[in-house]
């Protein structure tokens, strides 16, 4: 009886005193909220050092606002009394309160409030100006624009139109605002890839060595696969074709013969390490897409759906970047991140954990691919991206059932030395060589501007 | 002795004092009054166990722990409100009287005697209140008589130890054989209506929704039929038999479901608010507590009755929280002492093994429900949580044990042994 009463308290201090650094400093802990009110929060500034969102102090007490380019304020998200937190606001919430440290138990905080606590400031890996860029190169289109660094997963700019100003949050929450504007399209939404997948296809059938980068298919404009026809976009039969041509035409014949070949396994394995059917590790919210199983690939039809990016394959812009970057990186993967660094009020720099790559695919899958895609671009379906630095991308027009298709851009710049891999979708854009090509040509010029 | 008595006087008065010097921001001549009614009550009690009562002081360190307990309990109440504090203050002198009564009573005799009958009484309290009690927070487990209103399942708990140590007391040998079914056709007479009247008592806790209710006297039937036979299949079948009652149980009632999902996973239900904050609270008071009035539990729902440790982990620590579970644990264990008295007769040896598996078992419930280490089931923490009822039933149970120990403490210096010096206390 006395064991059982001391494995009672034992439980106890694992709440109290083990679990307490987590608990106290919890978003939804009314402590916090009670003292919040007293903390000068950290602000969040642009990796060039441009703020974000900063507090300033009025006579009411401190106030919080938002001052970037208001296509960063999904990222960002809010910090409002009412309406809670929201984006990087809510991700670093008890470093931005200065609470992160393991040892500010809430009572120590209780005191230190006494004495004007000030929180942390952090700096994003967003570029301001190229969020601007980005904002203005998709500028008329409902859709997102994802841009990151490939060599270290650092997001340089996330667009999702329409966007929503933070300053009139009160009105849009009561429903007076533009339908689905908060909704951060490029971490959240889900669209069919289409032959922006072809890549991964590529990738999945040179890995598997299931196809010799040399070898030659028949296309004929359209392949059936157990019953079930697959034309060309434009219904053009090409022919005899090398599989980087066909990659840069974007041949659906092909692709969905290629795809049908492949083991499920195969294809699903490189799908995974691609980073698809699961969600990204962002501190921001970030969907998962959908990505079939194997045993849902048993069958010729779904694999050939699958090979050009149709079925039931669903991925978010921010995937389709990150994938993009492997490639631009000969096969090394790295995680998305948003976070340079917080500087302590005392002046302290805490840099964000070091970059940890993983090798995915080998050297030279991701250069067969990089070569397709860079003869995409140059001259085939993706031409219109195209710039004298050499661009390294693939366009997909993705049936939906919501109307006109989705127009993709996939692709990394400059393709020899990539600066940023990006992914553009403009909802019911309809033919992406016209909309979402000419969009990544325009992003891609600021890119060179701004000299990164 | 005496001073262990004075130190557990003293920890209840700082208790209470600090509390509504915390509640308020301030000392006051009024928060006086509390802990001299509480104190007042404990010394008229002492002095007349002392000196009008035969082996009155049998066990000053149960009476101890007894002392600070409460004192805990009302200031937890007294930092939640001032008008709380007061209605808990008179249940507490009732509490204290019914204590008195049921420790000089000669109850025990007549308990072996009548066993159906508190078998049948309990079971008609229960259906009497399934069918004619009024529903609060959840349950239909109270009865109104003008307006006065009470929760008969605390005087079955009692009754249910009565029927139980009078029935196991004749039953023991009999159920006791090495391997199942060996004690042949008087097994399963013995076994047959232990078994009948703990699913009838649950079965109608389960139609009043009383789930914390109906798993304490499960409970409480398996742990006397193991400690009574020291047999590990009662306990192993008893564990198997509630598992699949509460498997069974999720599966058809929609508020059951909703106890487990919220127990699994908080966060994401509404209805783990409670649980949720009283996490919070158990972490932001830490190792040593924010002190009395610092902390926000006492805006938990219910926190004065199933989270009140929550209130308590907060503002006094885990320290604090470990000293209640320490001096409930105590309470537990001295109340154990007359079951190994080999003076005493069978039924009172079980009747008193039988308090205090019921005091652990319910502190364990709702300490295991508020640390989430199993789904809240809504019972009351002895001793400590808001409610009459519960007060007063606390008080009589170990009342009853008390009377047992008087009876020890009497026999043993009838034969000179050492226990005389307590008298001199």
């Amino acid at each position: 009886m006395v064991g059982f009463f001391f494995l009672l308290s034992l439980w106890m201090g694992y709440w109290c005193v083990i679990q307490a650094p987590y608990l106290s400093t919890h978003p939804r802990n009314p402590r916090l909220q009670l003292v919040e009110s007293k903390i000068r929060r950290g602000g969040i500034y642009a990796r060039g050092g441009e703020a974000l969102s900063v507090t300033t102090e009025a006579e009411s007490g401190f106030v919080r606002s938002f001052v970037g380019p208001l296509s960063a304020a999904h990222v960002v998200g809010y910090s409002h009394p009412r309406y809670g937190k929201t984006g990087l606001e809510a991700a670093w919430n008890r470093y931005l309160l200065g609470v992160a440290g393991g040892s500010q138990l809430a009572r120590a905080f209780y005191e230190a409030i006494g004495w004007g606590w000030s929180g942390w400031d952090a700096v994003t890996t967003l570029d301001a100006r190229l969020q601007e860029a980005a904002a203005a190169a998709l500028a008329g289109h409902q859709g997102a624009l994802v841009a990151l660094d490939p060599k270290d997963g650092s997001i340089l700019a996330m667009v999702s139109q329409p966007g929503y100003d933070p300053a009139r949050l009160a009105a849009l929450l009561e429903g007076q605002g533009e339908e689905g504007s908060l909704f951060n399209r490029a971490t959240q939404g889900q669209y069919p890839p289409g032959s922006t997948f072809k890549i991964i296809v590529l990738a999945a059938a040179l890995e598997s060595g299931a196809i010799k980068p040399d070898r030659l298919f028949d296309d004929r404009g359209s392949v059936t696969i157990d019953g079930r026809k697959i034309q060309n976009a434009n219904g053009r039969a090409y022919g005899p074709i090398a599989i980087d041509e066909a990659l840069a035409y974007s041949s659906n014949a092909v692709f969905a013969e290629l795809a049908s070949e492949l083991d499920p396994r195969a294809l699903y394995d490189v799908a995974v390490r691609l980073g698809f059917g699961a969600r990204p590790p962002l501190e921001i919210a970030a969907a998962a897409g959908r990505l079939p199983r194997p045993e849902e690939l048993e069958s010729a039809v779904a694999r050939a759906e699958v090979g050009i990016g149709q079925g039931a394959l669903l991925v978010t812009p921010l995937q389709m970047a990150l994938a993009a970057a492997v490639v631009a990186n000969g096969g090394w993967r790295v995680e998305p991140r948003l976070l340079v660094g917080f500087r302590t009020p005392n002046g302290q720099w805490q840099p964000a954990p070091p970059v940890q790559p993983e090798r995915v695919l080998a050297p030279g899958t991701a250069q067969v691919v990089k070569q397709a895609m860079v003869a995409a671009a140059t001259w085939g379906t993706a031409k219109e991206a195209s710039r004298p630095g050499v661009v390294a991308g693939k366009t997909g027009t993705a049936e939906n059932p919501h109307g006109e298709p989705h127009a993709w851009f996939v692709g990394f710049y400059p393709a020899h030395e990539p600066k940023v891999a990006v992914a553009i979708v403009v909802e019911n854009g309809g033919w992406a060589s016209q909309v979402a090509a000419p969009i990544a040509r325009r992003f891609f010029a600021a890119v060179d501007a701004l000299d990164l | 002795m005496l001073r262990l008595v004075v130190l557990a006087l003293a920890v209840g008065d700082l208790a209470l004092l600090l509390a509504q010097a915390g509640r308020d921001g301030a000392f006051d001549m009024r928060h006086l009054l509390a802990p001299a009614g509480y104190t007042g009550a404990y010394v008229l009690l002492l002095w007349y166990l002392g000196k009008r009562v035969q082996g009155g002081l049998a066990d000053p360190i149960l009476l101890s722990a007894l002392i600070a307990l409460t004192g805990i309990g009302l200031a937890a109440l007294a930092r939640i409100d001032p008008a709380m504090l007061a209605r808990q203050l008179r249940w507490f002198w009732l509490g204290v009287g019914g204590f008195l009564v049921a420790a000089l009573a000669p109850v025990w005799r007549y308990v072996g005697r009548y066993r159906y009958l508190w078998a049948a009484s309990g079971f008609l309290l229960l259906l009497v209140t399934a069918l004619f009690g009024v529903e609060l927070g959840g349950a239909r487990s109270w009865i109104r008589l003008g307006s006065f209103q009470f929760q008969p399942i605390e005087i079955v708990k009692i009754l249910l130890v009565f029927y139980l140590s009078a029935h196991l007391a004749e039953a023991k040998p009999f159920l006791s054989a090495p391997r199942p079914g060996g004690g042949g056709w008087s097994e399963r007479a013995y076994l047959g209506p232990l078994v009948v009247m703990g699913f009838l008592f649950v079965f109608v806790l389960v139609a009043q929704r009383d789930l914390g209710g109906a798993l304490l006297l499960f409970g409480l039937v398996v742990a006397m039929l193991f400690a009574a036979t020291g047999l590990i299949r009662y306990l192993v079948a008893g564990g198997l038999i509630a598992a699949l009652g509460a498997s069974l149980a999720a599966l058809f009632f929609d508020h059951v479901r909703i106890r487990f999902l919220v127990w699994l996973d908080p966060w994401s239900y509404s209805r783990g608010y409670q649980i949720v904050e009283a996490l919070f609270a158990l972490a932001a008071g830490g190792f040593s507590g924010t002190g009395f009035g610092r902390g926000l539990a006492h805006r938990i729902p219910a926190v004065e009755t199933d989270f009140i440790l929550a209130l308590i982990a907060e503002e006094l620590g885990l320290l604090g929280a470990c000293g209640l579970l320490f001096l409930l644990a105590v309470i537990c264990v001295r109340c154990l002492a007359p079951a190994f008295d080999p003076a005493l007769e069978d039924v009172e040896r079980l009747g008193a093994l039988g308090v205090s598996l019921l005091v652990a078992l319910q502190a364990g419930l709702i300490v295991a429900g508020v640390t989430r280490l199993l789904p809240v089931t809504g019972v009351t923490l002895p001793f400590v949580s808001y409610g009459g009822s519960s007060l007063v039933a606390s008080f009589l149970q170990v009342g009853l044990v008390y009377n047992r120990l008087r009876a020890s403490a009497r026999s043993e210096a009838g034969r000179g042994s050492g226990v005389t010096q307590w008298r001199e206390v």
